[in-house]
């Protein structure tokens, strides 16, 4: 169960929202531009100090106790880009032990997601080989890779096509079931997020509608 | 056709500009074709020149390893210090640069010589510090650390701090990160701070011949050369410590830059 209260001034607002989330449920946000919806999933992740009015507490746990690197959530952030240094499959495998230390879970995992992401075909290109909408699906995938009980997406469909963007939306679904994860995902696209069974909660000016 | 011309004038102004810089740069090398009479190789003292080669590049090695073993985490730090802490954290690495190498070896002499406290507490272990290898690396070491942390800070300070935090959430602790992504990012201008730093340590010689006359390295044994047998004592050794000097700058940059762009 997640519990997190975000208090976060802005230039133009004070970001104040509360957010609640059972493990495996789905909370789609959406809201215009720079309504605060980046700056909710930032300060849940805790990538800028918490404020003193903020709390974030995941199963009981308080995240302010626990260093970045290992709370357990998968995000990916609007902004993201990938690593320059590294090919498309070092990329996709980042967050990923060494190949000889990962369970064949892991390891069929990721061969799925690098088949259902069609990234086969540049697994070895260079990370500015690649183009916007195969670099975000690497993304997708070096976000994925690490199977962790909350993921959080933020605007993950950006330079994808819709017909990409609705094959993924399924895909993730899909997994959301089989893996049980809690997911917080974040569009500016509200009818895209109507796909889920829940309703999107719209973010305007820091608090919620 | 104008614009072509534009750019064609524009293209030779550059060149021309470029030209002039490298024949600034190579213009004193045309004094090693002054004739000043029949190179002498040794100078006199047999073994001698081997001996000088040796001690540079044994002993200026060694010291490289410590400055980048010393002054990587010291620059990433440095980067990462913000307003006032950041000039006061590099106020003592700049004093460590402006200081007149003769004046540096002074301070050093009576500060880590045999008449120190700490001089002669090391003497009691067995270890000179005074015209000893001790004493060169440590002179290395000092004159050149320096360099290289200011060089290595502005690598570290022109990376986005982005690279880091994504890596975070990728489950990498702070050391992983800076393994796998602040230091491969970074390599470039740490590349090129080492070699700023080698060619630094090198050819130092006004801080060194205070501290270390003995060894001799290549800068001493220049002027010992140049005392005993003039310039033709000069000459050869000057071409010796120019071929060994470059190799190691250009290969850390070739690297550096081959690792910088994977196509694995």
């Amino acid at each position: 169960m997640l519990q997190a209260r975000i208090y976060q001034p802005r230039r133009e607002f004070i970001l104040d929202a509360a957010v609640e989330l059972a493990p495996g449920d789905t909370l789609p946000i959406t809201g215009a531009s720079g309504a605060g919806k980046s700056t909710l999933l930032d300060g849940i992740a805790g990538i800028f100090p918490f404020t003193s009015l903020s709390q974030v507490c995941w199963q009981g746990q308080d995240w302010r106790r626990l260093p970045l690197h290992r709370r357990p959530f998968n995000y990916m952030r609007q902004n993201s880009r990938l690593f320059p240094h590294l090919n498309v499959g070092k990329n996709a495998v980042f967050g990923l032990p060494p190949v000889r230390q990962r369970s064949r879970e892991d390891q069929e995992w990721l061969e799925e997601l690098r088949e259902r992401l069609e990234l086969d075909a540049i697994w070895t290109a260079a990370a500015d080989e690649v183009s916007g909408g195969q670099a975000r699906r690497v993304m997708w995938a070096r976000t994925l890779a690490r199977r962790l009980p909350l993921v959080m997406l933020d605007e993950p469909f950006a330079e994808l096509d819709s017909a990409a963007a609705m094959k993924l939306l399924n895909d993730l679904c899909i997994w959301q079931q089989r893996w049980g994860f809690s997911l917080m995902i974040v569009d500016h696209d509200a009818q895209r997020l109507r796909e889920f069974s829940v309703q999107p909660r719209i973010l305007q000016a820091g608090r919620w509608v | 056709m104008k614009a072509r011309l534009r750019t064609g004038l524009r293209r030779l102004a550059w060149g021309g500009a470029g030209a002039a810089a490298m024949a600034f740069f190579l213009y004193p090398f045309l004094g090693l074709l002054t004739p000043v009479g029949p190179w002498q190789w040794n100078a006199g003292v047999p073994g001698s020149t081997a001996a000088a080669v040796r001690v540079s590049l044994g002993l200026t090695g060694l010291a490289m390893l410590i400055v980048i073993a010393a002054g990587t985490p010291l620059a990433w730090q440095l980067s990462r210090q913000q307003g006032w802490r950041r000039w006061l954290w590099e106020a003592p690495v700049l004093l460590s640069m402006l200081l007149p190498p003769l004046a540096l070896g002074l301070l050093l002499a009576l500060s880590l010589g045999p008449g120190s406290g700490l001089g002669r507490m090391l003497l009691r272990l067995g270890l000179e510090t005074s015209n000893s290898r001790l004493a060169f690396v440590v002179t290395q070491i000092y004159v050149s650390l320096g360099y290289y942390v200011i060089a290595a800070r502005a690598a570290f300070a022109g990376l986005d701090s982005e690279w880091e935090t994504t890596a975070a959430l990728l489950g990498q602790n702070h050391w992983q990160t800076f393994r796998r992504v602040t230091l491969p990012l970074a390599r470039l201008g740490l590349a090129a701070a080492l070699s700023l730093a080698w060619v630094r340590a090198l050819g130092e010689f006004g801080a060194i011949v205070i501290t270390a006359y003995y060894p001799s390295g290549m800068p001493v044994q220049l002027w010992i050369n140049l005392q005993d047998s003039g310039l033709p004592g000069v000459m050869p050794l000057l071409v010796l410590f120019l071929l060994i000097a470059l190799p190691l700058p250009w290969a850390a940059q070739i690297l550096a830059a081959r690792r910088a762009a994977p196509r694995s």
